[in-house]
């Protein structure tokens, strides 16, 4: 059942030009996203996770510079094939933005514009993409009940509203222009549980009922075990480990991804120890040389110091960087 | 606020009592000198009611006071201080009020330019402009202008602009094209002083709202929303810029009546400024005394004004 290919990520560089030197976000990344499909992005804090999620809309900014690899997008239906997202200009991009793919901001609370009503935030953005102001208009309480809000609410200023309110403001604008892909990005960090599991559902029935795609970003791999399709394990920069959720929650290969899991608790099974991971992430201004996991992988080798593993395919779909598995075949 | 126009009232008829001897009579000693009997000091003492004790006289202050009435100026006696400040308030108002306006139009603007060409070599160099002019010293500023332009510089044997006075002599005051052109161009010297050294001031603020706005998430979120330029710029970084630049503005309406004690002296424009430089220097209690009512009510108003229009403009503010 391979579903339709909407978003080529192909070997995607970024860097940030800082004066203390050149800093390597995202260091080769590749991604397929698909039709309807949800992608959990997992990784820890300043691992390049955010950084990726602004590329897909063109929004990575000086001092931030991509420095090699592509990104194609396939959901013009057009006939023409896909469309180089980087070499959008001008009014192309504007109009590339939010209707084709649009955007849950981390922290939420700060993303909307604090002197506009919420109905004016959901309408501008429509009008600008060349909806009639009548259909603008008419479609605001649409759009918050998608997101479970109440559209009596469309009245209020962001700052009458609760956080987990605003969040799901922030959904219903990423909504109103019927994207085809929608990046989430940790758009329930700051919210309780309650409030996260609710969200959670809202953005999964969305796509049952839309069909949209979802990239899901966050640093906690227990949110995303019940929500996404596929996940991405990113550190350091790199895609370490990726493949089916089933696959890559319940056989973790890569060292990290597995210490990434028990350091997260389970509600059923026995009970056991969680276990944090020791050290800390890699300094990206330095020239990473061999594993970027091994200073802080239990099983690393001395091939782990001196070379960098490439993600191989362990099974359909599921991948991992590691040279532990290529001993094990 | 009505416990601070109180307080403002109280404070601004003391502190003229607190000076020792008394001045009102030394000051028409001076003026009159031998002419003055035994019997005329009483006349004036109960004209400008400077008898009875302290509270009897604060009695009859607040009473003045709540009639707009100010007693009579010492040095311009017997002119009543209400008929003075009635004289020279338009005047000020019409300087500072064009000032004002004028600067915040060109500071917004030229703000709104710089702050959104932030990081560029124009912007650093637009900036340091506006620095180098709002710390030039607007007195000596004034007098340059006036040096310059009503001077020493002539066309065909004419002065650019008049020396002073806010009209010429030779017209007649009233709704006639010659007294308005005259008007307007005893103006210009002193606006041209006051706007040159107040406008960078707002375009700074303006600037400096405007790169903090530009770092807010809600602009990346408009950024990547797709909006048009225009909106962003209008509903997005003006609307909230706008909001601390708008305090800065109202609370300047206040000291717009307070007149440009200096600017308004340079070029003897006859304005509360002027008047207040003359009762300083000719030690005219009442007048002084009228003056600075009239300034700290208005501040009083401007701030109370503030908080309404800051209740209009932003709606995290609400009114209680």
């Amino acid at each position: 059942m391979a579903r339709e290919l909407l978003m080529e990520l192909q070997d995607m560089q970024i860097n940030y030009r800082t004066r203390a030197g050149r800093i390597n976000a995202v260091r080769s990344v590749s991604m397929d996203i698909r039709k309807g499909e949800i992608i959990g992005l997992v990784g820890e804090s300043g691992c390049g996770k955010s950084t990726l999620a602004m590329t897909f809309l063109k929004l990575i900014m000086p001092p931030g510079e991509i420095v090699g690899g592509k990104l194609l997008y396939y959901g013009y239906d057009n006939g023409e094939g896909p469309v180089s997202v980087m070499e959008l200009q001008g009014g192309k991009l504007r109009r590339y933005r939010w209707k084709e793919v649009s955007m849950i901001f981390q922290g939420s609370m700060n993303s909307l514009n604090p002197v506009m009503r919420v109905e004016d935030q959901i309408i501008d953005v429509m009008i600008d993409h060349d909806f009639p102001e009548e259909e603008a208009r008419t479609n605001v309480d649409k759009y918050l009940s998608m997101a479970g809000m109440d559209p009596s609410t469309k009245r209020s200023y962001p700052h009458q509203l609760s956080g987990g309110m605003k969040q799901r403001v922030a959904i219903a604008i990423a909504l109103t222009c019927s994207p085809k892909l929608i990046i989430a990005d940790e758009p329930t960090t700051a919210l309780d549980v309650v409030v996260q599991k609710q969200i959670m559902d809202q953005l999964k029935g969305l796509r049952d009922r839309l069909g949209v795609s979802i990239v899901f970003i966050t640093h906690d791999i227990a949110v995303i075990g019940s929500l996404a399709d596929l996940i991405y394990v990113m550190y350091a920069g790199k895609i370490v480990e990726s493949g089916p959720v089933s696959e890559v929650c319940n056989r973790p290969r890569h060292p990290y991804t597995a210490a990434l899991m028990s350091a997260s608790p389970t509600l059923k099974g026995e009970k056991k120890r969680l276990n944090g991971i020791p050290g800390s992430p890699p300094d990206l201004k330095q020239t990473i040389v061999g594993c970027s996991f091994a200073p802080r992988c239990p099983f690393a080798f001395e091939r782990c110091h001196i070379e960098e593993p490439q993600l191989k395919m362990l099974e359909p779909g599921h991948k991992a960087a590691c040279f532990k598995l290529e001993d094990v075949k | 606020m009505v416990v601070t126009i109180f307080i403002a009232l109280t404070l601004n008829f003391l502190l003229p009592r607190l000076i020792p001897g008394n001045i009102a009579l030394t000051i028409l000693f001076d003026k009159y000198g031998s002419h003055l009997k035994p019997q005329d000091l009483k006349l004036i003492e109960s004209q400008l009611d400077l008898h009875g004790s302290l509270l009897q006289q604060y009695q009859i202050y607040l009473v003045q006071v709540a009639h707009l009435n100010f007693g009579y100026s010492f040095y311009n006696y017997p002119e009543s201080v209400s008929s003075i400040i009635a004289q020279s308030l338009p005047w000020t108002i019409f300087l500072l009020g064009s000032a004002t306006v004028i600067s915040v139009l060109i500071g917004v603007f030229y703000g709104s330019y710089i702050g959104w060409k932030s990081g560029t070599r124009q912007e650093s160099f637009l900036s340091t402009f506006a620095i180098t002019l709002s710390s030039l010293p607007y007195f000596w500023l004034a007098l340059l202008l006036q040096l310059f332009l009503a001077v020493v510089i002539t066309v065909d044997g004419v002065h650019l602009f008049p020396v002073a006075l806010a009209y010429s002599t030779s017209v007649t005051p009233g709704a006639n094209l010659p007294f308005i052109l005259s008007v307007l161009h005893h103006l210009a010297l002193p606006l041209m002083t006051l706007v040159i050294t107040t406008y960078p001031g707002y375009a700074l603020l303006m600037r400096n709202t405007i790169v903090n706005v530009l770092g807010e998430d809600y602009m990346l979120m408009a950024m990547a929303k797709g909006l048009r330029v225009e909106r962003i710029r209008k509903r997005y970084v003006t609307r909230n810029a706008i909001l601390p630049v708008s305090t800065s503005v109202a609370l300047s309406i206040g000291y717009i009546v307070g007149g440009a004690f200096i600017v308004e002296e340079i070029f003897s424009y006859p304005g509360i400024g002027y008047q207040l430089y003359q009762a300083v220097t000719n030690f005219d209690f009442p007048l002084i005394q009228g003056i600075f009512l009239i300034i700290t009510l208005s501040v009083i108003f401007a701030n109370f004004a503030v908080d309404l229009i800051y209740a209009f403009l932003d709606p995290r503010v609400t009114l209680k």
